[in-house]
């Protein structure tokens, strides 16, 4: 459980390319809408983010975690962030962290129980990316499978760009390696799904 | 955990125009310009694509916004913009790719701008090298303290 009160950190895992960015977006916008005061954190890896500067072009404030990778060069640096935000923010309500594509995501587990989150308390959610189901056999078997075991949910994203069968054997995979994991499949371009709206912020909503 | 794999590159590419070409003219020209960056790089069975993103910034906040994972799928792109006609764009590109250097990708970038500019519209294309991309710090942290998240001592406006 999270204690005193502490916002919630939702961490949106999954490889480069797969939504995470448009999902942050959705979910500033939707936490918008139930007035709710959410900390954006950015990790690039690159000399320049795109992610943050479009952020900031939208109005918003970003902390950005430059100079390396979160799981490795920067998890000191996550962990003084988070602890930042704590420390200055009473009113938060979420934490919404945006690690590189290419992280470690249980590297990030430690920075982030660290400030005081036990590891059931990390709302992780792994945005898996259906057009490249042969790319994530071939290429990228661990980072799948350290994602999905560390995932509290799946979101299958751009439904719309493949067969309802490549769809389902995204859901079939992810349930391979965590059965029972509960799968979201939807075109985060439109607007997310009212079932994942009651799981991501039920509490509030409901 | 593939940040060895997947090493970014970015490119600063300034566009202009000696008239003012709609949004959309712009959209499908710089399109144009990272398909067929795509497309060269694709060529090479040992380069994997991570992701190529760009932002096209067209002022202070207006911009297009660009994604490409691979050379099978379409480029994505998402105009954020309120403005009709321009003759000038700022974009900054990074590139994820595996097995390429930041040289090779440079070059096929420079042929990709250098085919849309013999394509007409009278744009001109450059790729600015050696130049520092600033970036704006925005640590939140009070004057005269040591920034809880960089380490460093610098003031908000740094």
């Amino acid at each position: 459980m999270i204690k005193n009160n502490r916002p919630e950190v939702i961490l949106f895992t999954g490889f480069l390319g797969s939504g995470k960015t448009t999902m942050l977006l959705k979910t500033i916008e939707m936490a918008s809408v139930y007035q709710k005061k959410c900390a954006i954190i950015i990790n690039e890896i690159g000399e320049v983010g795109i992610d943050n500067r479009q952020m900031r072009m939208l109005g918003y404030d970003v902390l950005d975690l430059f100079g390396g990778c979160v799981c490795c060069t920067m998890k000191v640096t996550l962990e003084a962030t988070i602890n930042h935000l704590l420390e200055n923010n009473d009113d938060l309500d979420y934490i919404l962290f945006e690690p590189s594509g290419v992280a470690d995501p249980l590297a990030l587990y430690e920075a982030i129980t660290n400030c005081g989150y036990a590891e059931s308390d990390i709302q992780n959610i792994f945005i898996f990316d259906p057009t490249r189901i042969d790319f994530y056999q071939k290429h990228l078997k661990t980072l799948f499978w350290d994602s999905v075991n560390l995932a509290k949910y799946v979101v299958i994203n751009k439904i719309d760009e493949v067969s309802k069968e490549r769809t389902e054997e995204a859901a079939e995979m992810a349930a391979s390696i965590k059965p029972g994991i509960k799968s979201f499949k939807m075109n985060l371009n439109n607007e997310l799904t009212s079932e994942f709206s009651q799981y991501l912020m039920g509490k509030e909503v409901s | 955990m593939y940040q060895e794999e997947f090493l970014p590159v970015v490119f600063k590419v300034e566009l202009r125009s000696e008239q003012c070409l709609s949004v959309e003219k712009w959209q499908k020209l710089i399109n144009t310009i990272l398909r067929s960056y795509v497309d060269d790089i694709s060529k090479n069975e040992e380069c994997l694509i991570g992701h190529i993103k760009a932002l096209a910034e067209i002022d202070k906040a207006n911009f297009i916004k660009y994604s490409c994972i691979n050379d099978l799928n379409h480029i994505n792109s998402e105009v954020h913009c309120k403005q009709n006609n321009i003759n000038k764009i700022n974009m900054i590109i990074n590139s994820l790719v595996s097995n390429i250097s930041e040289n090779e990708s440079c070059q096929f970038l420079e042929k990709s701008c250098l085919l849309a500019e013999k394509a007409g519209d009278q744009i001109n294309i450059e790729i600015v090298k050696n130049e520092k991309i600033t970036i704006k710090k925005t640590h939140h942290h009070k004057e005269n303290e040591v920034c809880p998240i960089c380490g460093e001592h610098h003031l908000h406006k740094d």
